[in-house]
């Protein structure tokens, strides 16, 4: 559905995308993720056709951003960052200018404003001037002009940004139902978010993509899977016992009291609790935790961000 | 078309719910009711023409107010992102702010209605010129906008745009006014751009095509250009491709530039200095270094170059600029082919009840018939057409241009001559025309004949004691139209002034001649000369008028019989006599005069008792001013007018009983002859035997009672006409006419120059006996006098509603919509 080619972008001399590919397939939702200044807003402007590449190609829907920019523009729904509105103008009047410039039939109007008002919680602000409305309201505004054509793509920048937890809620959720039926690019800070929305992850760092996957693929063996223990045991001798069991890279013990707290890391495919288990139970130490950890995306994200390029 | 209803419904909630536009809206009611008042309504002028032109001046302040907003708003607030990832063009985007800007400002104007409402109601309004002005408005906003519009594209600062949006347009407003002092060559193009000069016409009542094209071309010029600069932002991204640059890129790169410079340098050194010698290094120098530092920039740049001609940015900008290049082209040639094709001057609409800017259909089937090339010269000096008297006397020229622009689109070639800044010009134009470079006069002119018009003689002029002169009817179209008639029909007529009995000469002494007559007719295309019947022994065929002025001696009845003769003949004759106690003498005529059917009574002197008619003084005797009978094709619209008589004796309708008593005459009166008196004393006059007397009183028994006729013309009587009808057009019949004056005093130099209508009705007389066109029947433009009707009360009431009422009003509605909008 996206297709993105060598996409380079410039301002002055500093790049700010260099060369990204990618693509998203018809009914994904992609988390778009990457600190600040990474490149993540410019490729939405860019895909949007707000800014013009300084070269490479994008097409979405099998148009040519460039060329086929009007065509494009009708085929995405588009949060830009921080949702600009019209601040002189009612949710309601904005919302069916909105939908009559992004080609909504005259007499569908009204319901499609009805619609996106109801999914995006906007009953209670419909009357009300925009400039009257608070940061998280404005947000959902923006959301809801996204939605307001019904588009096949949605490509939303930071649209969390602002909500209160209630509301951040109601947005995933929102999220989660439209990319059943629509690709969604979207773009947040906030990677819980990803972790529950996004079928895949897209990680860009100055303007390359770092990483990317599926959420499934996510556990690498690169990676790596930690289980965590704590036994009550001398430090030493626990270390000792489960150093070799089969499949732990590495281990790291420390003593807390009468117990010992091991961390073990260990290849995805090998689960050696099992094993952990019977040997604790063979020396006789009790056994008072025992767990799996799968590296959160928050690590992959920080490692991926912060290592030198090599 | 869908995408700009929705933008601009946008756009139009936003305007006009911004507090903003109430503030200029306020301003503008202010203003324009405050000048409203204290112009129209102050001068009891029923017109709108004078409010018109503050309106598009307060205009030019209030768009920019409007516009500044309208895109650097977009661009200020980020709203710009959501705007142009919208599925629409950036044509629409503009196109729907021009036209909720345009909608904002005739809802401006709207107020405005209110005067013509007023003027209506207590005034006779022309509402075409009304009509026409706000058309005028409406096209010159349109530019304003467009213009205001493409500022605001520039910035993302309102203030900046605001500004830059009024410098701009008082730029483009003034320029017209440069133009002027400007001159040359340079001056007129100034002119054609500036606006001013193409919202003159529209308050008159005139909706030229020039100039409308010229708003509306300016309008998508502007439009055209903002769009391509909201446009630039999808294709213009920044920086280069490649590698980042080393300081040595750098330097090398702005070598080029460099280069170029010192290039243009050379050559503009070629320029200034190839009138004379100069050092060679001056221009080889820099051309050398630019010319090497540019190679060798290029050489050591080259992959740099190749890449940004690889550039999308590049060749989408290459386009772009090669777009608005060809637009400013396509703006000033289009303008140019307007100007250069005189058929477009004629393409308006006028708007004028009397349909002031229009051609007669007369004279537009005069000029259609037209089969050689006629042309119309006017001398003028410094700077102006001027008329009437006094120490400036009255300007005329837009009156004259206006009335010659007409011509001109009809074929007619015009020229303008100022005689004393272009000397050489005029002299030539003088050799040419044989004319003598007389200022404030113009010269039609087709083939070698050509006929000179003071303008003086084209402007009914009023005079009111103690004020100055004014304008009252311009009658220039019957009289140019009238001239180039009597050009194309006629072969010069030769006037002849008969000599031999002390007559006046035709040139000479003042107290011996009519040297300003003499001139009239020569200006008239008339060949003068002088006739001496004792020595030619007869009238010569090709005299197409015979002048005897103030004879002093008798007349032999030789020369009598060859006169009668000649006037059988068909001749034409103008007699003006003085009275023999002036010394003059018709003796030997009375009995050619009775087969007219007139008597001369010039042994009595013509006394009148009246007011003199421009002090309102008690005035009267021999010398006095006295009106025309309006009941003859010579004085035909001249009953408003007086004539200055000095020293006349009666000229009288012979009645039967004396026919019979002159030696000579008729035995019996003839019946086919029509005496019409042209001038009249009023019935307190009489017609004095003894001027010895002090003071003259009017004898019963000697003297003849008032009123006294002093001018009679004689004609044929037409054959189906009733006896006494006016003859009030020329009759197919050719015949004798005969037009005899009881004094050369009419005629003579002081009073032709010191009354106008002396010098008409002496032309009239000529063009009448020679059967030349004189009535064309084309209505003089009268000035509008559209007064207002308003009383003290209403007065008062009119100031409240113009100046307060209306800017508090929309003042208020500002503070509501603020308040309902906030609800």
């Amino acid at each position: 559905m996206i297709h993105v080619d060598q996409l380079t972008r410039r301002y002055g001399s500093a790049v700010a995308v260099d060369g990204i590919s990618f693509d998203v397939e018809r009914g994904e939702v992609v988390g778009f993720l990457g600190p600040n200044g990474a490149g993540k807003t410019t490729t939405m402007r860019m895909l949007t056709g707000y800014l013009p590449a300084t070269s490479g190609t994008a097409s979405i829907a099998g148009k040519d951003i460039f060329k086929d920019s009007l065509e494009v523009r009708r085929q995405i729904g588009y949060l830009p960052e921080s949702a600009p509105l019209y601040v002189d103008l009612r949710v309601e009047e904005y919302l069916s200018y909105r939908a009559r410039i992004k080609g909504v039939p005259s007499r569908q109007v009204r319901a499609r404003v009805e619609e996106v008002i109801a999914r995006c919680d906007l009953t209670e602000s419909r009357r009300k001037l925009i400039a009257a409305l608070s940061k998280g309201t404005r947000q959902r505004v923006g959301l809801a002009d996204a939605l307001i054509n019904d588009p096949p793509v949605l490509i939303l920048d930071e649209p969390t940004i602002g909500l209160d937890p209630n509301q951040i809620r109601q947005v995933r959720e929102l999220i989660r139902d439209l990319g059943s039926e629509r690709t969604v690019l979207l773009s947040t800070h906030i990677l819980p978010e990803v972790e529950m929305v996004c079928s895949r992850v897209l990680i860009i760092r100055r303007g390359r993509i770092a990483f990317q996957g599926r959420m499934d693929e996510i556990a690498h063996p690169d990676a790596g899977v930690r289980i965590v223990a704590e036994v009550r045991g001398p430090e030493a001798e626990v270390r000792v016992a489960l150093a070799t069991l089969p499949g732990a890279h590495s281990i790291q013990t420390w003593a807390d009291g009468p117990f010992c707290r091991v961390e073990l890391a260990v290849d995805a495919g090998n689960d050696v609790r099992e094993e952990l288990s019977r040997r604790a139970a063979m020396n006789g130490w009790p056994l008072r935790e025992l767990r799996r950890e799968q590296p959160s995306l928050e690590e992959i994200f920080v490692r991926l961000t912060t290592q030198e390029e090599s | 078309m869908r995408n700009v209803t929705a933008l601009t419904r946008r756009e139009l909630i936003s305007i006009f719910c911004s507090p903003l536009a109430y503030v200029v809206l306020t301003l503008f009611t202010v203003f324009s009711g405050f000048f409203f008042f204290f112009t129209t309504i102050a001068g009891l002028k029923a017109s709108m023409s004078g409010t018109f032109g503050i309106l598009s001046f307060v205009s030019l302040f209030a768009i920019p107010l409007i516009t500044m907003r309208l895109l650097c708003d977009e661009y200020r607030t980020g709203t710009i992102e959501s705007l142009m990832t919208a599925p629409v063009t950036d044509a629409e985007v503009v196109a729907s702010k021009f036209l909720g800007a345009l909608a904002f400002y005739l809802a401006m104007l709207a107020p405005t209605l209110i005067y013509v409402a007023i003027l209506h109601r207590y005034g006779d309004l022309d509402l075409g010129p009304v009509l026409s002005g706000y058309a005028g408005l409406a096209l010159a906003g349109s530019m304003f906008i467009a213009l205001g519009l493409f500022c605001s594209s520039l910035s993302q600062n309102q203030i900046v745009a605001g500004s830059t949006a009024v410098i701009a347009l008082l730029l483009i407003w003034v320029m017209g006014e440069v133009g002027q002092y400007v001159g040359g060559d340079f001056g007129p193009l100034l002119t054609y751009a500036g606006t001013e000069s193409h919202l003159a016409a529209f308050a008159g009542g005139r909706i030229p095509l020039r100039d409308a094209f010229y708003f509306v071309s300016m309008a998508a010029f502007f439009l055209f250009l903002a769009v391509r600069v909201v446009e630039s932002r999808r294709w213009r991204s920044g920086g280069m491709p490649g590698a980042t640059a080393t300081l040595w890129n750098r330097l090398t790169r702005w070598a080029i530039l460099l280069g170029i410079v010192s290039l243009l340098m050379g050559l503009a050194a070629h320029m200034t200095f190839s009138w004379g010698a100069y050092p060679q290094v001056v221009v080889v120098g820099p051309v050398a270094f630019g010319a090497l530092l540019v190679l060798g920039g290029i050489l050591l740049n080259l992959r740099w170059i190749a890449g940004i001609l690889r550039q999308r940015r590049f060749l989408v900008g290459l386009n772009v600029w090669t777009g608005v290049a060809l637009s400013v082209i396509a703006l000033v040639v289009a303008n140019a082919i307007m100007v250069a094709t005189p058929q477009t001057d004629a393409c308006f609409l006028d708007m004028t009840r009397e349909r002031i800017h229009t051609l007669s259909e007369k004279s537009v089937n005069i000029l259609k018939g037209l089969d050689r090339e006629v042309s119309i010269t006017v001398l003028y000096g410094n700077g102006s057409v001027k008329t009437g008297y006094g120490d400036k006397g009255v300007d005329v020229t837009q009156r004259v241009k206006d009335l010659l622009r007409l011509y001109q689109s009809h074929g007619v070639k015009t020229q303008w001559v100022d005689i004393y800044a272009d000397k050489l010009k005029a002299q030539q134009v003088a050799l040419a025309l044989k004319v003598p470079l007389e200022a404030d006069t113009l010269v039609v002119s087709a083939g070698d004949q050509r006929a000179q018009i003071p303008f003086i003689n084209l402007f009914e002029i009023e005079y009111a004691y103690g004020a100055m002169p004014t304008l009252a009817g311009f009658q220039g179209e019957e009289k140019i139209t009238s001239a180039i008639v009597s050009l194309i029909e006629r072969k010069p007529t030769t006037v002849c002034f008969l000599t031999g009995h002390g007559e006046l000469a035709p040139e000479g002494e003042a107290s011996k001649a009519l040297a300003e007559f003499t001139g009239d007719l020569r200006r008239d295309n008339m060949k003068v000369t002088k006739l001496n019947l004792s020595q030619t022994g007869q009238v010569p065929e090709d005299c197409g008028l015979l002048v005897i002025a103030g004879p002093a001696s008798p007349f032999p009845p030789v020369e009598v019989r060859h006169l009668e003769e000649y006037l059988q003949g068909g001749g034409k004759l103008l007699l003006a006599v003085k009275p023999r106690a002036a010394g003059g003498s018709i003796a030997g005529l009375e009995g050619l005069l009775a087969q007219y059917n007139v008597r001369l009574c010039d042994d009595e002197v013509v006394i009148e008792v009246g007011r003199d008619l421009r002090s309102g003084a008690q005035a009267g005797g021999v010398s006095f001013y006295t009106t025309f009978q309006a009941g003859h094709a010579i004085t035909h619209d001249m009953g408003a007018l007086n004539c200055y008589v000095q020293a006349a004796s009666p000229v009288l309708t012979l009645v039967p009983e004396a026919a019979a008593q002159i030696p000579g005459g008729p035995p019996t009166l003839r019946s086919d002859w029509l005496v019409t008196p042209l001038l009249q004393t009023s019935p307190q006059g009489w017609g004095e035997t003894n001027i010895t007397d002090n003071p003259v009183t009017f004898d019963e028994k000697k003297d003849l009672r008032g009123p006294v006729t002093m001018a009679v013309a004689v004609s044929r009587k037409p054959h189906s006409a009733i006896p006494n009808a006016p003859a009030t057009a020329p009759t197919s019949a050719t015949g004798a006419r005969l037009v005899i004056l009881g004094a050369t005093s009419i005629l003579d130099d002081a009073a032709l120059k010191a009354n106008e209508a002396n010098r008409t009705f002496a032309l009239n007389c000529v063009n009448w006996l020679t059967e030349r066109v004189t009535h064309l029947g084309i209505a003089p433009q009268r000035a509008q006098h559209r007064e207002l009707a308003v009383s003290p009360a209403l007065f008062r009431a009119i100031f409240l509603l113009t100046v307060l009422a209306m800017p508090l009003a929309a003042g208020f509605l500002g503070v509501w919509v603020w308040w309902a909008r906030r609800r």
